[in-house]
């Protein structure tokens, strides 16, 4: 059986076969070489590695300088003792700075805000308002 | 595991070496050294010359497309072989619906050999259909390929006595599908 199928020769590939199976896979190997000179110009160039540091730098300054100056949190509100409250109205009204110095002394006096170091008059009022209790 | 045409690669790893760096006439080097074998088993096993030839092209296209692999094949034929039987099996199962035919005088060549009688080789061919695809793969490695069981396993991804059982089978059957006065042939 084996000798009588060994007789039959299998046909070759047609004419023209060669020729389109080459071209299509020579299109292919030129598509990837492109595409791989693409990546590695990329890779190469200055422009890139500059933009990739500059994005590298925005975002440790996001890290480590936001932070430094981010707006203070907003006190929470607490329940400020009456006197607090009673002298803060009262020395707010005297300099004329209204509710929100008022809002803010009692905050400061009732421990839930740091004073603003850059308010040179809110201190020596603070200052005086701890000397009168 | 033997690796199958390690001894008849003729230097042919040098050929995927070059196309592993991008060099196109490698490509043509294989083709000539190779497409012969491979598109006979692929027009055995589709059983239409337009198929085979897609199943070629698809084979060096990915051959192309997969290059920087390349540089670790063992045995390049092997390798090949793997390579067109997958897009072969690919193909028969898309295809799983359609009724497998063969061309007529489309697999072997014409005028068959002197000696056999004519219309031998149109009976080949269509007992050959007749066979499932697992065991027509098997005689068209073994017999027209030259390819031992144990390099028939290593294409096929079966072991080596399934294949030699598959052939067993396959020869029974074409036997038996044969014309009586064919096989008396000698």
């Amino acid at each position: 059986m084996e000798e009588l199928l060994r007789k039959l020769k299998i046909q070759s590939p047609p004419q023209g076969a060669r020729e389109r199976v080459l071209a299509a896979a020579r299109a292919e190997l030129q598509q990837a070489a492109e595409k791989r000179d693409w990546l590695d110009r990329l890779w190469e160039s200055r422009a890139f590695w500059r933009s990739a540091a500059a994005v590298v730098l925005v975002c440790l300054v996001a890290i480590f300088v936001a932070p430094a100056g981010a707006t203070p949190r907003q006190a929470a509100p607490v329940a400020a003792d009456p006197i607090v409250v009673a002298a803060a109205k009262e020395l707010a009204a005297s300099l004329g700075d209204g509710p929100v110095l008022e809002r803010r002394l009692i905050a400061q006096l009732s421990g839930t805000e740091a004073p603003s170091g850059s308010h040179e008059l809110f201190r020596n009022d603070l200052f005086l308002l701890r000397n009168i209790q | 595991m033997e690796v199958i045409g390690a001894d008849q690669d003729d230097g042919a790893s040098l050929w995927l070496e070059r196309l592993a760096e991008g060099d196109p006439s490698a490509l043509e080097m294989l083709y000539d050294k190779f497409a012969p074998q491979l598109y006979g088993y692929a027009l055995g096993m589709l059983g239409r010359p337009e198929a085979a030839e897609d199943g070629l092209q698809e084979l060096f296209l990915n051959l192309a497309r997969s290059r920087s692999k390349l540089g670790h094949v063992r045995s390049v034929r092997a390798y090949l072989f793997v390579m067109l039987r997958n897009a072969i099996w690919r193909r028969l199962r898309r295809d799983a619906s359609d009724e497998f035919s063969v061309d007529p005088a489309a697999i072997f060549q014409r005028p068959g050999p002197a000696g056999l009688p004519e219309g031998a080789a149109a009976d080949i061919e269509s007992a050959l259909a007749k066979l499932p695809a697992e065991q027509r793969e098997v005689i068209l490695l073994k017999v027209y390929q030259d390819m031992t069981f144990p390099e028939i396993a290593d294409v096929t991804g079966v072991p080596a006595n399934t294949a030699t059982s598959r052939y067993r089978y396959a020869l029974d059957k074409l036997r038996a599908l044969l014309p009586p006065d064919l096989l008396q042939e000698k």
